[in-house]
């Protein structure tokens, strides 16, 4: 799991990062296609936000406990 | 034991990698967002075609039951016909004729128009025959200086009883920008006449056709780019008087009713699709901006994206009255040739032709004009871009 976390996860939101900003330039350029409407671009932004969350929270929670663990170090010294 | 493997993958490899789940996704997107719609809406197309012929394969046998019946009845008529020719014959021929005979044989004609219920008037003998009534459309009595006896084709030119196009080529100049660009004014007899052809005949998602293939199928006098319905997500769109799409369209949209009149109502302004149906909508048009205001000023709160507010290659149509319309088409994106207009231009174009509502259609690589079954404008980068349907003007099915 935490394999997952700290390897895949990352490029999984960069992938889904890349795929959107692409999509989003798709339909900048051709908005009467709406890659923007229906339910795979709906399904892509949801993805992309709760990687995006599950990305974020986990780096924060891996951040905090880093930062006790060089706190709990630095006090043992 | 981490770290270890994060030192044995070299960079460009992670990168490679991330492309790849990238590519992976977008490829995963377009099959669900397009590709797969597509096939569904093919597969229903061509359910629709096989039902169709299915039916008129049906038809030709259910015609032949009804017309049975009334077979003695149109011997009737054609016997009475015969003998009123032949009576008026003998008439003209021999001017002595007593008026005892006339009523003889009038009289055998008028039983025999009695025994087959047909109204027939005796005075028909003898008198002329009366002048054929004005069988012309109002818009034909109307347009009447337009419109010829026999159809004439010119280079730019095509007149008919049915229908008048005269098409003229112009230049607008902005400072250093030139652009080129057609307008064809159209006259007609009928709304039978303004038709929209989608390609191959039947609205399929993403399905695409060469527009003189279109034009050749139609066979139009004259056609233009339309609105690319084809490769639109949704939206309300009408084609000859069948709903071909039924969401509701936010944005600008065009409307062609039975009557001849047009409208373009903005932002998604008009209720419901079925409050349009009632009105008797006959094309709905999805692309825009309305081009002009109600007053028939130019229009510039647009709700379009940038990206098409640059010169650009256009194709618009505008609309003064019932039965007379016009289609203008901007040659663009070709160095020293055309550059292309700004919407707001394009605008005052049809501001000075004295339309009352215009509506932009698909441009850019889409635009062109067809004449005589043959490219009139020049699209752009000599590009033959499918489209998804076209406008176009014909003469009205017999």
């Amino acid at each position: 799991m935490r394999f997952l976390i700290e390897r895949f996860l990352p490029h999984m939101n960069i992938a889904l990062s890349l795929s959107l900003i692409v999509v989003t330039i798709l339909n900048v350029y051709n908005p009467m296609m709406g890659f923007l409407q229906g339910t795979p671009a709906v399904i892509l932004i949801g993805a992309e936000c709760v990687v995006s969350i599950f990305n974020a929270v986990s780096a924060y929670i891996l951040w905090k406990r880093e930062k006790k663990k060089r706190y709990s170090e630095l006090s043992r010294h | 034991m981490h770290s270890k493997r994060s030192k044995e993958i070299p960079l460009p490899v992670i990168i490679l990698l991330d492309i790849l789940m990238t590519a992976l996704i977008l490829g995963l997107f377009v099959l669900f967002q397009i590709l797969i719609p597509a096939r569904k809406s093919a597969a229903a197309s061509r359910a629709k075609i096989m039902a169709s012929q299915s039916e008129t394969e049906s038809k030709p046998e259910v015609a032949l039951l009804s017309s049975s019946p009334s077979e003695p009845d149109r011997e009737v008529q054609i016997e009475v016909a015969d003998i009123s020719a032949e009576v008026a014959k003998d008439v003209s021929d021999d001017t002595v004729l007593t008026m005892s005979e006339t009523e003889a044989s009038g009289d055998s004609v008028l039983n025999s128009a009695i025994e087959s219920e047909q109204p027939f008037e005796k005075n028909n003998f003898v008198s002329l025959p009366e002048p054929t009534p004005d069988t012309r459309t109002p818009w034909q009595k109307q347009f009447a200086d337009y419109f010829s006896d026999e159809i004439i084709r010119t280079e730019n030119s095509y007149s008919s009883p049915n229908v008048a196009i005269s098409i003229e080529t112009r230049t607008f100049e902005e400072g250093s920008r030139k652009s080129v660009y057609h307008v064809a004014d159209i006259h007609i007899g009928s709304i039978d006449c303004f038709k929209t052809y989608l390609s191959h005949g039947i609205y399929t998602y993403f399905d695409t056709q060469d527009v003189l293939e279109m034009d050749m199928a139609a066979d139009a006098l004259l056609a233009i780019s339309g609105d690319f319905c084809t490769y639109q997500k949704t939206g309300f769109f009408v084609r000859n008087g069948e709903v071909v799409k039924d969401d509701h369209s936010w944005g600008d949209i065009c409307v062609l009713y039975e009557d001849g009149t047009m409208e373009c109502i903005v932002n998604g302004m008009y209720g419901k699709n079925e409050d349009l149906l009632e009105k008797g909508a006959l094309q709905v048009w999805n692309f825009g901006p309305s081009l002009l205001d109600k007053n028939g000023g130019i229009r510039y709160d647009y709700t379009v994206s940038q990206s098409v507010m640059y010169p650009n290659p256009r194709s618009a149509i505008g609309y003064y009255e019932p039965g007379h319309y016009c289609f203008v088409v901007v040659d663009g994106r070709q160095e020293g040739y055309s550059k292309g207009m700004l919407l707001n231009e394009l605008a005052g174009v049809f501001q000075e032709l004295g339309c009352k509502c215009a509506y932009n259609l698909d441009g850019g690589g889409s635009a062109v004009m067809t004449f005589h079954h043959d490219r009139f404008s020049q699209q752009s980068n000599g590009a033959d871009r499918m489209l998804g349907d076209i406008l176009l003007i014909r003469e009205p099915e017999e």
